[in-house]
């Protein structure tokens, strides 16, 4: 069967699909940079390819980015594990798209994304598919090394983890986001968290403006202060596995780890820059480190304990980073404390 | 005929700059004491190497180089910091020959470019006198953590033996000085 849309209109829809599959690079850039014509509103036809793209996109999305693994989490309370793949945790959750998926779209299409304007803030209760949209849109603009459009994104907690202190801070009440989704988006999205953390701490290592790295690594003691405080609260850390991820990345080999310090801090700029940067690069260390404290709890749970089966599987994910691997992150934030 | 004109332009500037830079860090005292008898043990430890009581639970030492080091005995915070201020005093003259111009268009761009010429210098040597009061400042680093190293070792050790007093009959304490290790052997009940 074959659906006519308007050229405008297909246009849209291709972008709307690099977005949702990660698409290239430079064609991204492409359409984020550039200012797109579309009519105010998009066709019938265009809406219902629009509405099947991002149902079967955004399933595919979150499969791919670490929704496929299969592991043991707590559902609904703590005692309660469940094991199998994201969709088996979760049956009864249903991504739903209101309004804010189909504004963030068009308001990236049709602005250029070179301009640091905040796009339509979302409705007081976002569907699910919303925030996966918001977050695809959010990793769309930093692979197109777009990042003045992250201001765009910033309203969205998740949008602002993936971009790991290089986006515009934005005060999260993350208790209230963890309760609306968030935590089963941060259990599908962690391969991918994972990923872009990395990345934001080998960018810190390699930089040499101490003001540039200072600002980044204070918005990263922000975003991750708030958001382990309410993980911490509600008994669910493992949410955090995203950081162990990245740090798997990061020191791929405990027993020759790179350096975990940025060593060639201009030498001309003050001590005060140099320290207060320093200080700043320990955000991603020292959350490594209170990852690794808080493994006494699932060490400590006993057989007969209703936490067991979730302790269990948490030590057992525990193991694929090591202890070995958690000293060489506690030492870093040692010398980073150190004048 | 076309007219020409010499132009000669002369400004000065006289400020004066003042930098400085430093840094905060914090000391590890453990808690075999109150808190408030390891500022003391902390504190007299201090005043062996030169530092005098300030405002509250403030030790402070001003050395040759003019660094000060300020240690808050109570919460372990040390700052340690360098000011410096200097006179400037930059003049700049420059000249120029037109012709078929308002002169006074040309002066009065002229004097704004030497203002400005004169700004960018007086921002290089205030720069330049930060980088000085910075490579003094790292110069003095590691003398003055060693020396608060060796403060809080002596005083960790002073705390020591006095807990040990509390516990029994203190028979032998043996120091030694190269490692700071303290050995105290008690005699309890």
């Amino acid at each position: 069967m074959t659906l006519r849309v308007a050229r405008s209109e297909s246009h849209f829809l291709l972008f709307v699909r690099n977005v949702l599959r990660g698409g290239p690079q430079d064609q991204l850039f492409t359409h984020l940079a550039g200012k797109n014509p579309l009519y105010p509103r998009i066709g019938p036809t265009a809406m219902g390819i629009l509405q099947r793209s991002l149902a079967r996109g955004c399933v595919l999305a979150l499969a791919r980015h670490g929704g496929w693994r299969r592991e043991t989490r707590p559902v609904g309370d703590p005692e309660h594990a469940v094991d199998g793949r994201l969709w088996d945790r979760h049956p009864d959750v249903h991504l739903t798209f209101r309004s804010w998926s189909y504004q963030i779209l068009v308001w990236s299409w049709t602005r250029p994304q070179t301009d640091a304007a905040p796009f339509p803030r979302p409705p007081t209760r976002p569907g699910l598919g919303d925030r996966l949209v918001a977050f695809l849109v959010a990793r769309a603009l930093i692979e197109a090394r777009l990042p003045q459009g992250l201001a765009a994104v910033a309203h969205e907690p998740l949008a602002q983890l993936y971009a790991a202190g290089r986006a515009p801070l934005v005060d999260v009440d993350w208790p209230a986001w963890l309760d609306t989704g968030g935590d089963i988006l941060l259990e599908g999205l962690g391969e991918s968290l994972g990923r872009s953390w990395a990345e934001a701490e080998r960018w810190k290592l390699g930089h040499t403006e101490p003001l540039a790295l200072a600002e980044v690594g204070e918005a990263q003691q922000a975003l991750l202060r708030g958001l382990l405080q309410a993980l911490e609260h509600r008994d669910r850390l493992d949410l955090a596995d995203f950081l162990l991820h990245a740090g798997q990345l990061v020191v791929a080999d405990p027993a020759a780890p790179p350096v975990l310090e940025p060593v060639d801090l201009r030498a001309s700029s003050s001590l005060r820059d140099r320290m207060r940067a320093r200080a700043a690069c320990a955000a991603f260390t020292d959350a490594v480190t209170f990852l690794a404290d808080a493994m006494h709890g699932p060490r400590s749970t006993r057989f007969f304990d209703d936490t067991y089966d979730a302790a269990q599987a948490r030590l057992r994910r525990w193991e694929r980073f090591g202890d070995d691997r958690a000293r060489v992150f506690r030492d870093a934030s040692a010398r980073l404390a150190d004048i | 005929m076309s007219r020409c004109y010499r132009i000669s332009v002369s400004e000065s500037l006289a400020r004066h700059v003042h930098v400085d830079d430093g840094l905060q860090t914090k000391l590890e005292l453990l808690d075999i004491l109150p808190s408030e008898r390891m500022a003391e043990l902390l504190g007299a430890r201090l005043a062996e190497r030169g530092y005098e009581a300030k405002e509250g639970s403030v030790w402070e030492k001003t050395l040759e180089s003019g660094v000060v080091v300020r240690v808050d005995v109570a919460t372990g915070t040390v700052d340690i910091s360098l000011t410096e201020e200097a006179a400037l005093e930059l003049e700049r003259k420059r000249s120029t020959t037109v012709a078929d111009v308002d002169p006074r268009t040309v002066e009065e761009a002229l004097r704004k470019k030497v203002k400005q010429q004169l700004e960018e210098e007086a921002d290089v040597a205030t720069e330049a006198l930060r980088v000085e009061v910075t490579r003094k400042l790292e110069e003095a680093l590691s003398g003055v953590r060693k020396e608060l190293d060796d403060a809080v070792n002596r005083a960790t050790a002073d705390a020591l033996k006095e807990k040990a007093k509390s516990l029994g009959e203190v028979t032998e304490i043996t120091e030694d000085a190269e490692t700071g290790a303290v050995t105290i052997r008690v005699r309890v009940g």
